[in-house]
């Protein structure tokens, strides 16, 4: 079992997950994950890590100071981000899902990293 | 639950491609069973995308459920399908009279009575519409002055030390003031950080297969900044962490709507 089994359970057994992954924030890599079949892992991972990565420098540089949480929603579903420590946990849901309960799991898995 | 919706949901279930679930969403809207009917139809329209029925389906179930700029997005995709689409023009032609976009109104209704004559309805709409451009371009200029380009969020934004930005696709300040306790506008700093962050949603959005980004809320150490596409632009609301998150996304979507009127307006 990883290190980050039980964040990954933790997110993806609510309704409407279709992926969580654990992704570095530098570059995208994906470090672990459970997805379904059909998500394109990689390109989540990459994708999100970057939009993480210019949200955080941009608000830093606006004088908000660090990002904690992000949250990409859009026609047909969404993309949650939360960091810590250089490593970032994204899920990606549909739009069904509990957004304000994945958000708070996000957060306290995000806290564990 | 009624055999009807029992006997549709049956079908549905045994084949998820059949159209059936217009009906058994028209029946659930009918009902006034708003989340069932709105889930049916989203997977609905996942599968018929190509359908412009199925679009207006989705929006009036949104507009059921208060939801506006869902409801919006869903007839406009149904144009986008069937331009001369009668039902998407007869939706937005409502949702524009409601929020005072007279213009916008005028021209989606006149063509829905185009295609549909006689529509009782359509023809109350059409009258209030006139009556309610007339006041408005009759009454005095006074309130004008209050919606100069910095100041037309202050009444969405109220007291609750939330504040919002209108920005161009360049990241440019087009309305809107981020005033510091000094009394400095940091807009255009803000702006110009923050609206790249719209891009690279765009970017990301077109390997996602979820559709077009419609919002993004970062939570920071200082702040809560949520962002809405506007036009070809950005509607930007920044909040303090302590103010909740479910408020800042409804202080956006009322800041969203003010700034496409006041685009309508200064068009």
């Amino acid at each position: 079992m990883s290190a980050f089994a039980s964040a990954l359970a933790a997110v993806t057994r609510h309704r409407g997950v279709m992926a969580c992954l654990v992704v570095a924030e530098e570059d995208g890599i994906v470090i672990d994950g459970s997805a379904q079949v059909g998500v394109d892992t990689a390109a989540f991972a990459a994708l999100t890590a970057s939009l993480y990565r210019k949200a955080s420098r941009a608000s830093g540089s606006a004088g908000f100071g660090q990002t904690s949480f992000c949250e990409l929603e859009a026609e047909r579903g969404r993309v949650l981000a939360a960091g810590r420590n250089g490593i970032v946990l994204v899920a990606v849901a549909e739009s069904r899902a509990n957004l304000g309960l994945l958000r708070v799991e996000l957060l306290k898995a995000a806290g564990g990293l | 639950m009624s055999a009807d919706i029992r006997a549709m949901s049956e079908q549905l279930a045994a084949d998820p491609s059949s159209l059936i679930f217009l009906p058994l969403a028209e029946q659930l809207l009918g009902r006034g069973d708003l989340a069932h009917a709105s889930r049916v139809a989203r997977k609905g329209a996942e599968r018929h995308a190509h359908r412009a029925d199925v679009h207006d389906l989705v929006a009036r179930i949104a507009l059921a459920q208060g939801d506006e700029s869902t409801a919006e997005r869903a007839w406009r995709q149904s144009l986008s399908i069937a331009p001369e689409f009668g039902a998407a023009h007869r939706g937005l032609g409502f949702l524009c009279y409601r929020q005072g976009r007279w213009s916008e109104a005028e021209a989606h209704l006149g063509t829905a009575r185009s295609a549909t004559p006689g529509d009782p309805a359509l023809e109350a709409a059409w009258e209030a519409l006139h009556v309610a451009r007339a006041e408005a371009e009759a009454a005095p200029a006074a309130p004008a002055v209050a919606h100069t380009p910095g100041q037309i969020f202050d009444e969405a934004l109220g007291d609750s030390g939330q504040v919002a930005l209108l920005l161009d696709r360049d990241g440019l300040v087009v309305a809107g003031q981020y005033l510091t306790a000094e009394g400095e506008d940091l807009g255009a700093l803000i702006g110009a950080h923050l609206s790249g962050v719209g891009d690279e949603a765009t970017r990301a959005m077109r390997h996602f297969g979820l559709g077009a980004w419609t919002r993004i809320a970062l939570e920071t150490e200082a702040a809560t900044v949520v962002m809405a596409p506007t036009d070809d632009g950005v509607t930007l609301v920044a909040a303090p962490r302590e103010v909740p998150l479910g408020l800042v996304r409804r202080t956006l979507e009322q800041c969203a709507t003010v700034a496409r009127q006041w685009l309508g307006g200064a068009a």
